[in-house]
């Protein structure tokens, strides 16, 4: 889809009854209320929010995911993960069932810190949902220095070096999460993707995230008010007294 | 690793150092500068010869209904739209939580048809209860100021112009209680803004111009009502009393988050300020012209404070003390301009003889005396903030770097209950920040990450648990266990890049002056004339003594700073 359909085709969503326009700053800051609301200050959560809004405004339906998502995290809140089983040749990471939107920035720092140190790491997660949110993490990779291949159950990812979007390619049937991250794009094996035509490639993700920065994001009322209701949990309740607190 | 550059090629300019800069109390006696924003706006609307007009002004005798005002600059062409309407005074309230306004603004792309006009008409007047769209820059709303409008309308209708001791006492007839851009409600992002409206790529470039255009409106309305009321009567405002008009402004806690959440860009501007105060003392030695000019200034500025009223006593001590200070330095500089070889000596003289408060307001005067030397760094001013992770970092690097750059959180004794006895949280009315006590208020479960000292203190104590261990880890390893710390660790690491980072205080203190803050980032923005209504909340006046529209066009001398009274109807520029 060209950038002009495309912003065409977005502006002509919010005019559709039961979405609402918002903005990148909008939604960054509802998002970042939400994961705080969810999680407190034990963890990043700005950085949580920073992955579902990476997917959003790269056309990767990141708040639907969170959505779908939310009853989940809300209820689980012991999200630590056990320490990682490094050896010589893989690094194996168990998130215990637990979803990546919470836990992929943890997992890219050890990754692009062995990776820096070592030229190449393999890693295994194991036991992990929403492989999606390492996505925006791919091309993010220290000025685009390193070289990422990701294979996991819902798609498989490429990015080389120099370039700030992974191409999606289909799912390889792979019951673990398997990625390979190297300093040089020839110490990969790209044997999977080879010959295969990307599902969404970097020219794409580049146009959704520029049309949607002109014209804002349309989302779902319903999930907007959704994560409104949760967002709003770090509200504290207004009392005559408490309105002294920011002067008379 | 990521590096960000000194502002100047030259790294040995006398650069003030981040100890005695980011101190909390200095940065809360920082006075406007010619690189402040709203004098890097008119510079550009007066050196491009923007256009302004009256495309619609449906008001009724009362001066309420509507009014669009056409921008047109070199770039692009902008709609100002003003929806004003009858407000009871007990709905007034200079409030972030006020539901209803005297006047309710947007700033937008493009011209105004029909439609667009019945789009904002629904949504403007609302404020926070409203949606704009990307099209829309700024949103804004302001009350008549009760002390001085119905006293301006009534001295024009009555065919006088108002007395200038009554004007001086307020500086203003409206009030702006809240400027919303980037991104709020629907409004365009900043990132596209920058990107899109070249007129406004600056830092609060369209948040300062909608605050103008108030300006604007709040004169011409006084003239409309005036003339509504008396048609034979009347007289328009004196151009010299106009310019000394200026817009009023309340800022509250709301401001002080801004300051936390943003370091880097903090850290920036304070380097562009620094940065031109010690190109001046590096490249430029008093002279004749300087000197005089100098003397000027500080006279001006010294009147400039005496005629500021206020009813807080601390800040009339603080004026009056400056104003003492700054006139008995004029007398050294008298005394010793023969002698005076270079600016760091009147700094030196001024560290060791006066106020912190005054030793700002001389550093001040001195980029005011050379402010076309440091013009070129207005384009230093926007910063790309990111404070991304290094995660590669050995664990005693950032030890070393919180030792470095963070001596001063170390220093407070978290162990003591008045040291954390402040919390601050967002109120359900609006999100409003508020400030609590913990001994008194609850909510200090949902309190707002203000404790940058905290918890910078709480990563060094778990950095020195593992010591010994194992601190040659990395940072990845470190966060991976203990993600509660990934965020300051960003931070430091970020802001061990910047030349002066954090600003220095602890605000969860049970002492904590917030006031500090919001004069800080006023005097960035070029506000003028504090009049603290508590420790929370300030008013304050902007663009008095600026040109007015009508003066776009004519030769423009940047020489608004310390506004002073007129004499009679004389004109200021």
């Amino acid at each position: 889809m060209n950038t002009l359909i495309l912003g065409v085709f977005l502006s002509g969503l919010s005019l559709v009854k039961n979405l609402i326009n918002i903005s990148f700053n909008e939604l960054l800051s509802l998002l970042s209320r939400v994961f705080e609301a969810v999680y407190g200050h034990e963890h990043d959560y700005q950085e949580m929010a920073q992955t579902v809004f990476w997917l959003e405004s790269h056309g990767h339906s990141g708040i639907n995911k969170l959505i779908e998502k939310l009853p989940e995290l809300d209820a689980v809140k012991n999200i630590y993960l056990p320490p990682p089983c490094i050896t010589k040749e893989i690094i194996t990471i168990d998130c215990c069932g637990g979803s990546l939107f919470t836990n992929a920035h943890l997992i890219c720092d050890l990754v692009f810190s062995e990776t820096e140190n070592y030229g190449v790491t393999k890693v295994a997660i194991i036991n992990a949902n929403d492989p999606y949110a390492l996505i925006g993490y791919l091309g993010s990779a220290f000025n685009n220095s390193l070289s990422s291949h990701l294979i996991t159950d819902k798609f498989s990812a490429f990015i080389s070096p120099g370039s700030s979007y992974p191409i999606i390619y289909s799912a390889l049937s792979c019951k673990k999460i398997e990625w390979t991250c190297s300093k040089h794009e020839d110490l990969i094996d790209m044997s999977h993707i080879k010959n295969h035509e990307p599902r969404i490639d970097s020219i794409k993700q580049k146009s959704f995230y520029e049309v949607a920065l002109n014209n804002g994001l349309s989302i779902s009322m319903l999930n907007y008010e959704k994560l409104n209701l949760i967002a709003d949990r770090i509200l504290v309740p207004s009392t005559e007294s408490s309105r002294l607190g920011a002067g008379e | 690793m990521a590096e960000l550059k000194p502002l100047s090629k030259n790294t040995d300019l006398p650069m003030r150092s981040p100890k005695t800069v980011m101190e909390l109390p200095r940065l809360g006696c920082l006075y406007p500068y010619p690189l402040s924003f709203m004098r890097c706006l008119l510079r550009r609307v007066m050196s491009e010869m923007w256009e302004i007009n009256g495309t619609i002004f449906n008001l009724d005798e009362e001066g309420f209904g509507e009014v669009v005002y056409e921008i047109t600059t070199p770039n692009a062409v902008y709609s100002y739209v003003i929806f004003s309407k009858k407000l009871s005074d007990s709905k007034r309230s200079d409030r972030v939580i006020a539901e209803d306004w005297d006047m309710t603004v947007t700033l937008c792309e493009g011209q105004i048809d029909q439609d667009r006009l019945e789009f904002l008409r629904k949504n403007v007047p609302l404020q926070e209860k409203g949606r704009v769209d990307s099209k829309c820059l700024v949103l804004s709303r302001a009350n008549k100021s009760m002390r001085n409008f119905e006293y301006v309308i009534d001295c024009l209708s009555n065919g006088k112009q108002p007395d200038l001791d009554k004007i001086a006492k307020v500086g203003y007839i409206f009030r702006t209680t809240a400027v919303y851009g980037s991104g709020k409600f629907g409004m365009s992002d900043w990132d596209n803004l920058r990107k899109k409206y070249v007129d406004f790529a600056k830092p609060f470039s369209a948040e300062m111009f909608s605050c103008y255009m108030i300006r604007h409106f709040s004169l011409e309305l006084a003239n409309w009502v005036a003339r509504g009321r008396s048609p034979e009567a009347a007289v328009e405002l004196d151009d010299g009393i106009k310019r000394y008009i200026g817009i009023g402004n309340a800022t509250g806690l709301g401001m002080a988050p801004y300051l936390i959440k943003h370091p880097m860009l903090i850290a920036n501007w304070i380097e562009v300020r620094e940065t031109s105060l010690a190109r001046i003392i590096q490249y430029k030695s008093p002279d004749r012209d300087s000197l005089g000019n100098l003397e000027c200034l500080i006279m001006k500025a010294a009147q400039h404070l005496d005629e500021i009223s206020t009813d807080n006593p601390e800040q009339n001590v603080l004026n009056n003390r400056a104003v003492n200070e700054v006139n008995k330095c004029l007398e050294w500089i008298k005394a010793n301009n023969e002698t005076l070889v270079n600016w760091q000596e009147l700094i030196d003289h001024a560290s060791q003889n006066y106020h912190v408060e005054t030793q700002e307001l001389i550093n001040a005067i001195l980029t005011e005396v050379y402010a076309k030397f440091i013009l070129d760094l207005e384009s230093e001013l926007n910063i790309d903030e990111n404070y991304r992770m290094q995660p590669m970092m050995k664990l005693n690097t950032l030890k070393s770097l919180i030792e470095k750059n963070y001596k001063w959180a170390l220093r407070y004794d978290f162990t003591k209950s008045s040291s954390t006895e402040t919390f601050w949280y967002r109120s359900e009315e609006k999100q409003e920040p508020r400030l609590g006590k913990k001994s008194l208020d609850s909510g200090i479960e949902k309190e707002m990450m203000m404790c940058i000292a905290r918890d910078v203190r709480s990563c060094f104590d778990e950095i020195c648990e593992i010591e010994g261990s194992n601190t040659s880890i990395t940072v990845a390893h470190f966060a991976f266990s203990r993600p509660h710390l990934r965020y300051i660790i960003r931070r430091i690491q970020t802001m061990g890049l910047t030349q002066y980072g954090e600003i220095r205080a602890n605000l969860l203190d049970a002492d904590v002056l917030p006031i500090h803050l919001l004069r800080c980032k006023l005097s960035f923005f070029g506000v003028g004339k504090f009049d603290p209504r508590s420790k929370k909340w300030v008013r304050n006046t902007m663009f008095q003594g600026a040109p007015l529209v009508s003066d776009i066009g004519n030769e423009y001398t940047d020489t608004w700073c310390f506004p002073i009274r007129p004499k009679s109807s004389e004109k200021l520029n």
